[in-house]
């Protein structure tokens, strides 16, 4: 192996936060995909755990989890660079401790809520305490204030970071105003209104305008730190493009949300407005390609960090696949009227946030994990990481394919054929395309599952040899370090 | 109104269509750009190449006759942004990279 | 107001330019002050104009506004009629027959809509069913879950009710009991109230004018 060792600089209050991020996250996608396998199974076989955990229990735990770990992940991200990137240690590290443990054992109460109690009665207080019953917002009042706190926390951290470092840099400009945006959005999900139209009005604020404007941005910040650090890429250069991708991601995103408006009641002239800018979404998609192509191609794949590496290209085309195509597929409003609501959305929601989010956090898992050991592998690199990574995209190629396959059915044959009652329904489900494409879906549950066995295996040992080769050599020369 | 049978035959039609026509500027995309990346002239024309799939696309759409007029305005219009669109970014990616870098080595 | 979305469209966009350009005088268009002026430039202009269309929106949205029924439409007859230029079908409202057996005053109908859109929160109906087409695909759109041949052929023998509303009720307070299909809907524990609740909303919902969505329905091989 021609990789060399060296030893660490010491690691900032913040860093040493941010792998408790990472560690947890890696946890709770392990719980997602859990539910996720058992809500697969419940589809082959409804009457599994019926009694105990029906499929809106698995389904509900399957998508927080997966908001939550994302989350994690990408706050984790910036406790990691925030100290390289201002120079010193996070301003009020001990409120983001604090808030961190709250964070985690909010959760934890709030999985037991969801398995355990499940929903209430009809009335006010059952939103406030268990159930706002919101898809991806079902989470109770309580843990949104929370959620609120710990980003206004979090967004306290980088903004006193900023000032007390005395310099603000193009990436950090575009984060404390990100994050602004983000914590204003979520507060849009807190709205209850008796009105469905206004109710979702709102709430695709908070769905669309995170997952689909200011997440990306965050994910483009890290991504520009990740360049810096992985392939060297001059700070200017990553700094404009990542404007141009800001001004792409808002310029295309926030009336994209327009994709959302078509059937909920809302005016006409929202199908033209999301038709038109949801099409140009995928532009900054395509930039991000680009981009990390041209950076990767110069180097030639020449890396300080290569797992991470494949992470950060797989994100570019992941996220372009994922969230372009599929997305893109289903876009233009006379085909979405068939295919809006059916197992379509589904295979798009799976892929895009495979491509965009799961492969940005795993690149950041590589670099932190890298990191994590007293003597650091360069270039870091594994038998296992590959295989890992092989296994899952398979996998969620795999479980996208056969979402896609009954949502065409579905499209078909329950919404074009059957007018979309109970008994087209019905009949769409049993249709052989579709049951059939249930078991695939399942067992490419398992093939994501045993990849990610893999990668908590390798992230928990790789770059370790490392440490114990450093070892052996500091003990034949005699001290020194290299 | 058309009958089912009909109309279960356009949204085949247009989903199938739609898909390839989503794929497209993918491939345009990609190819052009590893074209340009590896110094290899054939792969920036097939991508030149699906770039032109993509209009021809865009008018077996358009001839199904299923589309509405505002949808067939839509699509032109998204066409003709996609032909352009990843010579541009490239060109671009291209040019910030020359520029700044050389800023940056003078600072 | 008749708002055209190719107008906005290329209004925002000539707008963005402009400010950048306003933005980033004197800077070379490959620069780093460039396409900061950019990304300042659109993302103010897009939140402008999405804030001005959600205003504008939101007028349009309020119930009994056009698009949106007024709460007393639970005590009318709902149905779907073809309207040509539009190309989707639109809701109408029909004549007063009541909800229940008796007719309700606005305060009454808003607060039992109320009523069952927090039933619906709080039993997380989402996340099997959709609504307006959003949810978890699990189970039936509930858009026009109300217009639903299936109630009266199906549901209202087996459950033993007059009325499709009762018929509803009644199978909404029991849902294993009378399975339909291979999947079941678990038994979520709602009161009388509280499906009555359930029910009124559906029917609101279901006399929403969703631009067509979901399409031609309840037209089926059978019904053409």
């Amino acid at each position: 192996m021609s990789a060399t060792t060296r030893v660490r600089p010491k690691l900032y209050e913040a860093q040493k936060l941010a792998i408790w991020y990472f560690v947890v996250a890696i946890a709770l996608f392990g719980l997602q995909l859990t539910f996720g396998l058992i809500a697969a199974y419940q589809q082959l076989n409804p009457e599994f755990w019926f009694e105990v955990a029906p499929f809106m229990t698995n389904r509900t735990l399957h998508v927080n989890t997966m908001v939550v770990w994302l989350l994690v992940g990408l706050v984790g991200g910036v406790y990691w660079f925030l100290p390289q990137e201002t120079g010193r240690e996070v301003v009020g590290i001990k409120a983001a401790k604090i808030i961190w443990w709250v964070i985690v054992a909010g959760v934890l109460v709030l999985a037991g809520i969801y398995l355990f109690v499940q929903y209430g009665p009809g009335e006010m207080s059952t939103l406030w305490l268990f159930m706002e019953g919101r898809e991806y917002l079902e989470a109770p009042r309580w843990v949104d204030l929370a959620l609120v706190l710990w980003v206004a926390i979090f967004l306290y951290n980088v903004i006193a970071t900023t000032l007390a470092s005395r310099r603000i840099t193009g990436t950090l400009m575009v984060l404390i105003f990100d994050l602004v945006a983000l914590g204003a959005l979520y507060s849009a999900g807190m709205h209850y209104s008796i009105n469905l139209t206004m109710d979702q009005f709102l709430w695709w604020w908070v769905v669309h305008l995170w997952v689909e404007a200011t997440w990306e941005v965050l994910v483009g910040v890290l991504m520009a730190w990740s360049l810096m650090y992985l392939l060297g890429t001059p700070r200017k250069v990553v700094e404009t493009w990542l404007f141009l991708e800001v001004a792409l991601v808002f310029g295309t995103g926030i009336l994209g949300l327009g994709h959302h408006y078509f059937w909920i009641g809302t005016p006409e002239y929202w199908l033209g407005l999301g038709g038109f800018f949801s099409a140009m979404e995928p532009l900054p998609l395509v930039a991000m390609v680009v981009h990390a192509l041209y950076d990767a191609g110069g180097h030639r794949l020449m890396a300080v960090n290569k797992p991470a590496v494949f992470w950060l290209i797989t994100q570019a085309f992941g996220n372009f696949i994922g969230a372009g195509v599929w997305g893109f597929m289903q876009t233009l409003p006379q085909i979405n009227m068939y295919s809006h609501g059916t197992q379509l959305a589904a295979a798009h929601g799976h892929l895009a946030f495979f491509g965009a989010y799961l492969s940005t956090v795993l690149m950041l898992a590589y670099i932190v994990a890298q990191n994590a050991r007293e003597h650091i592998q360069v270039p870091l690199d594994s038998r296992w990481w590959k295989w890992a990574a092989g296994l899952m995209i398979f996998g969620i190629f795999g479980i996208t394919g056969a979402f896609t396959i009954s949502g065409f059915t579905q499209t078909l044959i329950e919404r074009a054929e059957g007018g979309s009652t109970w008994a087209a329904f019905i009949r769409a489900y049993t249709h052989p395309w579709y049951a059939n494409t249930l078991g695939w879906r399942y067992f490419f549950g398992w093939v994501v599952l045993t990849g990610y066995l893999i990668l908590v295996y390798d992230l928990w040992t790789i770059g370790k040899k490392a440490v114990t080769h450093a070892r052996a050599a500091v003990a034949a020369v005699g001290g020194g370090d290299d | 109104m058309i009958d089912t049978a009909a109309r279960a035959e356009m949204v085949r039609t247009l989903m199938a269509l739609e898909f390839i026509f989503a794929m497209l500027p993918g491939f345009y995309g990609v190819f052009y750009v590893l074209g340009q990346i590896l110094h290899r002239r054939w792969l920036t024309w097939l991508g030149y190449g699906f770039g032109l799939a993509q209009l021809v696309v865009t008018e077996m759409m358009i001839r199904t006759g299923y589309l509405d007029t505002f949808t067939i305005r839509l699509m032109i219009i998204i066409a003709l942004a996609y032909l352009v669109l990843p010579p541009t970014l490239w060109h671009l990616a291209k040019a910030i990279h020359r520029v700044n870098t050389r800023d940056e080595l003078q600072a | 107001m008749n708002i055209h979305w190719l107008e906005i469209t290329i209004g925002a966009i000539a707008i963005a330019v402009v400010l950048t350009r306003v933005l980033s005088r004197g800077s070379g268009w490959l620069s780093w002050h460039f396409w900061r002026g950019a990304m300042i430039a659109s993302s103010i202009t897009m939140t402008t104009i999405l804030l001005a269309l959600s205003f504008l929106t939101l007028g349009e949205t309020r119930p009994g506004a056009g698009r949106i029924p007024p709460w007393t439409v639970i005590n009318h007859e709902i149905g779907l009629k073809w309207d040509a230029e539009r190309q989707w079908q639109v809701p109408v409202v029909g004549e007063e027959t009541g909800f229940f057996g008796k007719v309700w005053s606005p305060e009454e109908a808003e607060a039992l809509v109320n009523k069952g859109k927090l039933t619906i929160q709080s039993r997380n109906c989402m996340e099997c069913h959709t609504l307006l087409g959003n949810g978890a695909y699990y189970a039936p759109d509930l858009t026009r879950a109300w217009l639903d041949p299936w109630w009266d052929t199906r549901i209202k023998p087996i459950v033993g009710a007059e009325t499709r509303e009762e018929a509803m009720m009644k199978w909404l307070m029991n849902p294993p009991q009378y399975p339909q299909g291979t999947r079941r809907m678990p038994n979520l524990g709602l009161t009388e109230e509280e499906a009555k609740a359930v029910v009124a909303f559906l029917k609101w919902m279901s006399a929403i004018d969703t631009n067509g969505f979901p399409p031609h329905f309840s037209l089926t091989y059978e019904q053409r």
